[in-house]
């Protein structure tokens, strides 16, 4: 039987902490850029103006299909030399997460907008409230609701993804984790730990998604 | 005097013709009930009017002022502030359409706030001035799922007249109502009549209709085949359509009865 030591842990705690801390940064960063590139992206395409949903179409359908790894590593090696922009293993990683948070909260957005019946945008406009009256006070306060669930999920799909960060040394969670095991041989230990971390951060987020689900999201706000 | 006036309305849907040439004028004040089969063209005839659909051909106007033109060579045109129109001509939908994401109050204050820029006091003074008319004030402060279906269908009446329109547009209102509802709001509507608000109606129910109505019309594949007074129209039709319309409505009640 294996004899489980965590002092390791404990000795080197700040290491797990500064690793979840960059963890948090990345996700951090890439949930405010994506969200918002996102929510550009996916009312552009909802609006019926071609030249506008066309693009939004393809960049929408390249990044839904590229692996993040790959595009992780196409930034971090290719990207100087096609598109002349250096990014360091952070910024890659908040770049390449923002990318494709981005396509999937377009989605997010789009079939949101769409799921808001067309009477209640009817009643709306039989009013006389104009299009974009319509939209503010009608179509966001609805279709945001429905967007919160599929969003934090997303967010939470995101931060675990930031591992991946680790192939370019990043010194996120994982990686310092990688390190460690290197120099103390306890991997096991140390990747138990590393896991537990995870799902630590990841709760409050899984806790809030069942916050805005059942019945009573037309209260919440 | 002549509010709404309708002439030579053409509609297609595709190779569809909905609406076929109708001509038709409501008298300030007047109730005109708009009776016919699913499918005869009577939300189509409501929609074109509110502007949530483009006419064909031919005019709707308000009050003298064209408010949408086409011919068969031109495109529909607009020729009036439409966001304006809107504000003069309410409707209330088959299906409601009550915001869910709002209490009732809010659901009647938001339009005069963005719109008329009305304060919130001024506005819920009105709102609370119109739920008592409807008889459902205690239920201001709740969000519509909490509401049966004939308070929702007060709300949606209520909700279209905050704007104080000229004109009522009303579709259907008594389709989802259980048959002793249909009393409650013929109450509502008749105390409307008395303020003098004009009101198109379309409706499968005779009895309301009967009771509500100035004039009938009925309407089939998209024409006007017959209009009159409601007595006239329902004790002595003129035409076969008619006629056989009548029959069948009377033959389902019987049905309905017997089972």
């Amino acid at each position: 039987m294996y004899d489980w030591d965590f002092s390791v842990i404990y000795r080197h705690k700040w290491i797990f902490v500064q690793g979840a801390w960059i963890t948090l940064q990345i996700t951090f960063f890439a949930v405010i850029f994506g969200t918002i590139a996102g929510f550009i992206l996916g009312i552009g395409r909802s609006a019926k103006i071609k030249w506008l949903r066309l693009p939004i179409g393809w960049y929408i359908e390249l990044f839904l299909a590229l692996p993040i790894l790959v595009l992780l590593i196409w930034i971090y090696y290719c990207g100087p030399i096609f598109l002349g922009i250096n990014l360091s293993g952070f910024w890659t990683a908040v770049l390449a997460l923002s990318l494709t948070l981005s396509a999937f909260v377009a989605e997010i957005v789009r079939s949101g907008i769409m799921s808001v019946p067309s009477g209640q945008i009817e009643a709306a406009r039989v009013l006389g409230l104009n299009k974009i009256q319509t939209f503010e006070w009608i179509v966001i306060p609805q279709s945001i609701r429905i967007m919160i669930p599929p969003l934090l999920s997303m967010y939470i799909a995101t931060l675990k993804m930031s591992s991946l960060a680790s192939i370019l040394a990043v010194y996120e969670l994982l990686h310092s984790a990688q390190s460690l095991a290197l120099v103390s041989f306890q991997p096991l230990e140390i990747y138990t730990t590393v896991a537990l971390f995870y799902v630590v951060l990841v709760l409050p987020f899984s806790l809030l998604t069942r916050r805005f689900e059942a019945s009573q999201r037309w209260k919440l706000f | 005097m002549v509010l709404l006036s309708i002439k030579n309305v053409f509609k297609m849907y595709g190779q569809l013709e909905a609406l076929r040439g109708i001509d038709l004028d409501v008298e300030r004040g007047e109730t005109v009930v708009v009776i016919g089969r699913s499918g005869a063209g009577k939300t189509t005839l409501l929609r074109c009017v509110s502007l949530l659909e483009n006419i064909d051909h031919g005019s709707i106007s308000l009050n003298g002022d064209t408010i949408i033109s086409a011919s068969d060579s031109n495109r529909p045109e607009i020729k009036v502030d439409t966001d304006l129109y809107h504000t003069n001509v309410g409707m209330v939908f088959q299906h409601l359409n009550i915001w869910p994401h709002r209490t009732v109050l809010a659901n009647l204050m938001l339009a005069p706030i963005v719109l008329k820029k009305m304060s919130r006091s001024d506005a819920r003074r009105q709102a609370f001035d119109i739920l008592e008319r409807m008889d459902i004030i205690d239920k201001a402060d709740q969000y519509p799922h909490a509401l049966s279906g004939g308070q929702l269908q007060r709300v949606a009446l209520a909700r279209s007249l905050m704007m104080s329109p000229e004109i009522l547009l009303l579709d259907e209102i008594t389709s989802a109502l259980d048959p002793e509802l249909v009393n409650e709001i013929l109450g509502v509507i008749a105390d409307l009549t008395k303020g003098g608000m004009t009101m198109l109606i379309i409706t499968h129910e005779m009895y309301f209709a009967s009771e509500v109505a100035d004039r009938v019309v009925f309407l089939d594949q998209g024409e006007i085949v017959e209009v009159g007074i409601p007595e006239m129209l329902f004790m002595r039709p003129n035409t076969e359509r008619l006629k056989s319309y009548l029959n069948n409505i009377n033959k389902r009640k019987v049905r309905g009865k017997n089972v």
